[in-house]
């Protein structure tokens, strides 16, 4: 807490305190208002399966039992939310609580060492983040009623960031391991904001446009979604990479009104694709695959289904499941992480502490007031690029004091791996580091 | 309170502004390049490049752009710069992905330490750095795509953090993992082999992927036979005959790359008094130098003097001379063994024959070009 409060103190003895002031007590007025909400009387029906159709804005409850927390998916229709349970997780503990039950904790930290081979602990994390994931749906819904454009509902935004569970897991680092679900709620938050932001550019442009803007992996995860066989879609691939390399726009004003190829330039199309590839294809077919290629992509919204627990390549490597925290090892494992954490905090706090005073402001506006770049370049009246590239070195100097120690006292060598881990560890650390205290609690188990 | 739809909240990511004046004139530069596809090309990497560049030299004043960049502008994406000792080339795309062009992976002296992967969002007048990998990343963990030949990196390899960048960049972590990978050595083309394969790609809309990689990838690693490249798909007349030049005076692209034709008076105690001699400013070490040709009665001189009156080449200067497929050839060399006035070689040259030179220490924005005669 103290860094928060010399912070503090920091910014109000700048000239934009007073609208300062105001930022913080808005956000102060909406977590306390989740508070509230989630407070909701309905906590009562927490448990699997009940479907209680009530009002915006009702929030679920949260789950208070453990063993819940680590077996049930939020299921949330269009004015209606339940807890399902899925029993192959519930079977799974029940195993193991006839032992004596580890905390949350430990659990917690014994999946995130075997999430990657092992498709229960997988499971049981993204159950476990059905919380924090809520919330940042609800947050960015707000976000997007506030203008942000784009029109996804709550319940699509869920699930395009559960989607990116993985990615989330791959980043956090358990050896820091204080908070998964701070963590998490900010990742999930900007993974949303990245996908609203996507899905406005979709919206805005014509069909050979977006063909053009699309990305190899969102075209592929696209034509996969809409059902097409890896073959067809290996094919569409190779046209659409040959169109990209051949139709560019004429006048760069127009770039998300292309209207497409002229005839000449699909038979120059068709000629690339038929040297490449047999049988050949002439260039009205061509034109038809890529118009059935920008429909995917304009349908594809990501959704996390029942598909994703079971994927194949993991189902393999399913080992049976070890309890965590029978053996002394592995308490003995924790009690080092713990003491890692700890040090690991220190040089940050150190580093952050050493930072000339304006850096540290951009960072407690950033990282806790949860303002936008463009909302602090107004603030600060800055230009944005000025911002980021503030923001970026503030964090590269915590990166290179982090290196340093772990170079130093861990003999860690730097590779780029690593400098990704730190990246994401300086990140995790300023999130929970900034984080107020209202928040931290909303994503913690009551104890 | 209203975020725009365009807003970049990621803090590990650098967001920059386009400005529509800057858009509009670098478009307007390249109007003169003939087709579409190469006008595009080489708009979105010079864009990139004017944009980024004050943030690049904010890391180093000295940072130095690969020189003579349009001739690779109009066929490959990318621009490589060194900045602070390093090499990096910048990979502007108009989606988010990095999908690196095989030229800057496989050509030994283009391969680069960093990779920035660079979104161009012309609708929305921003661009944003979100990546970046190494050399040694994408060797040894990069899918190579072959229709496309390009390397590119799964999103959980990328480094998604310009911060780390930094560190290892402007700030003082160093990494512990080589930022090179190997690669083998391309053949070496024939200029018979060259000409062919620059009359067969003249007319070509993608000429990159035309023929096999190792032919091309030879081909444009050469300067002069890149800028032999750009000026046939721009169907430009010969710019480096050196007769022609005496005839009608130095071509607009020979000017461009700074020769002059100057008066003969100051060799006039020469025994032999020259037509016309052509000069060419060098900067070496921060000293100012000059190449001089001028035809002798069967021949060419090329000398390398200082600019200052009286002035000196340190020990150790060497220039030297070599034939358009870089052979060398008896007395191609002149080297500095103790400080001299000027330093010089006298070759007798076929008619169309192609010529070489180099200076060692190597000026500042030296380039490879061939001379004809």
């Amino acid at each position: 807490m103290a860094t928060w409060t010399a912070s503090w103190n920091g910014i109000c003895a700048n000239s934009a305190s007073c609208k300062l002031f105001l930022v913080e007590l808005h956000n102060l007025l909406v977590i306390l208002e989740i508070f509230q909400l989630e407070e909701y009387p309905n906590s009562g029906d927490k448990v699997s399966g009940t479907t209680c159709a009530i009002p915006v804005p009702a929030h679920p409850p949260k789950r208070q039992d453990p063993t819940t927390q680590f077996c049930t998916f939020l299921d949330i229709g269009r004015e209606s939310w339940a807890w399902r349970e899925e029993p192959r997780l519930r079977r799974n503990l029940a195993q193991y609580l006839s032992t004596a039950p580890p905390s949350l904790e430990v659990w917690v930290s014994h999946w995130l060492g075997g999430w990657r081979k092992d498709i229960l602990a997988r499971q049981h994390l993204i159950a476990y983040l059905q919380e924090p994931c809520y919330w940042a749906a609800w947050k960015t819904e707000q976000w997007v009623q506030r203008g942000a454009g784009g029109s996804y509902d709550l319940a699509e935004l869920f699930q395009i960031a559960l989607l990116k569970t993985d990615i989330i897991l791959h980043k956090y680092n358990p050896r820091l391991g204080s908070n998964l679900k701070g963590y998490a709620f900010q990742a999930f938050k900007n993974c949303m904001r990245d996908e609203v932001q996507k899905q406005t550019v979709v919206a805005l442009a014509s069909d050979w446009s977006l063909l053009r803007q699309t990305s190899r992996e969102l075209l592929t995860q696209a034509l996969r979604h809409h059902g097409l066989p890896e073959a067809t879609i290996h094919t569409y691939l190779l046209v659409w990479q040959i169109y990209r390399d051949c139709y560019v726009p004429r006048q760069p004003q127009r770039v998300t009104r292309l209207t497409g190829p002229d005839p000449v330039l699909w038979q120059t199309i068709s000629e690339r694709y038929n040297r490449e590839i047999s049988p050949s294809a002439q260039p009205a077919e061509l034109s038809q695959w890529l118009l059935v290629a920008a429909q995917a992509i304009r349908n594809f919204r990501p959704r996390f289904t029942s598909l994703d627990f079971h994927a194949p390549d993991q189902e393999s490597l399913v080992d049976r499941l070890v309890a965590p925290g029978s053996s002394p090892f592995e308490q003995l494992q924790y009690a080092t992480e713990q003491q890692y954490f700890v040090e690991l905090a220190q040089v940050l706090r150190q580093a952050l502490a050493q930072l000339p005073p304006a850096q540290r402001e951009l960072l407690e506006l950033y990282y806790g007031q949860g303002l936008g770049q463009k909302e602090l370049a107004r603030l600060l009246q800055k230009n944005q690029c000025t911002i980021s590239r503030q923001l970026t070195q503030c964090r590269g100097q915590l990166v290179v004091a982090l290196g340093q120690w772990s170079n130093a006292a861990l003999h860690i060598q730097i590779t780029p791996g690593v400098l990704k881990e730190l990246g994401a560890a300086v990140d995790q650390w300023l999130t929970e580091n900034y984080q107020s205290a209202q928040q931290l609690q909303e994503f913690s188990p009551d104890e | 309170m209203s975020d725009s739809a365009s807003t970049f909240e990621d803090p590990t990511a650098l967001f920059f502004e386009i400005p529509a004046l800057l858009q509009a004139k670098v478009w307007q530069t390249h109007t003169v390049l003939g087709d579409s596809v190469t006008h595009w090309q080489a708009y979105l990497n010079d864009l990139t490049l004017q944009v980024l560049l004050p943030w690049v030299q904010a890391y180093d004043a000295q940072a130095q752009v690969m020189p003579q960049p349009l001739p690779y502008w109009t066929v490959v994406t990318g621009t490589a710069l060194t900045v602070a000792g390093q090499r990096w080339v910048l990979i502007p795309a108009e989606s988010d992905d990095l999908q690196v062009p095989q030229e800057w992976v496989d050509i030994p002296q283009w391969r680069a330490d960093y990779y920035l992967a660079v979104t161009v969002d012309l609708a929305q007048h921003q661009l944003r750095v979100w990546a970046w990998a190494t050399h040694h990343q994408l060797k040894t963990q990069g899918q190579y795509y072959s229709p496309d030949r390009t390397y590119s990196l799964h999103e959980l390899d990328l480094v998604t953090d310009l911060g780390a960048l930094w560190a290892v960049t402007a700030g003082c972590l160093t990494l512990d993992e080589p930022t090179l990978a190997p690669v083998p050595l391309l053949p070496v083309l024939t200029t018979t082999q060259a000409h062919s394969l620059l009359q067969r790609l003249a007319q070509s809309l993608l000429p990159r992927l035309e023929v096999p990689f190792a032919l091309w990838g030879s081909l444009l690693a050469h300067g002069g036979w890149r800028q032999a490249l750009y000026e046939g798909r721009q169907g430009l007349p010969e710019q480096w005959s050196l007769p022609q030049w005496l005839r009608g005076g130095v071509s607009p692209l020979g000017q461009a790359w700074g020769w002059l034709q100057v008066s003969v008076l100051a060799e006039s105690r020469d025994q032999e008094v020259p037509k016309a001699t052509f000069v060419r400013p060098l900067q070496i070490l921060n000293q100012e130098y000059e190449l001089r040709v001028l035809p002798l009665g069967l021949g060419w001189r090329f000398q390398l003097r200082p600019v200052l009156y009286a002035g000196q080449i340190p020990t150790g200067f060497v220039l030297s001379l070599w034939t358009e497929d870089q052979q060398s050839f008896a007395g191609n060399i002149a080297h500095a063994d103790a400080p001299v006035p000027v330093l010089y070689i006298d070759v007798a040259l076929e008619p169309g024959e192609g010529i070489i030179w180099q200076v060692e220490p190597t000026p500042a924005a030296y380039c490879q070009e061939i001379l004809r005669f």
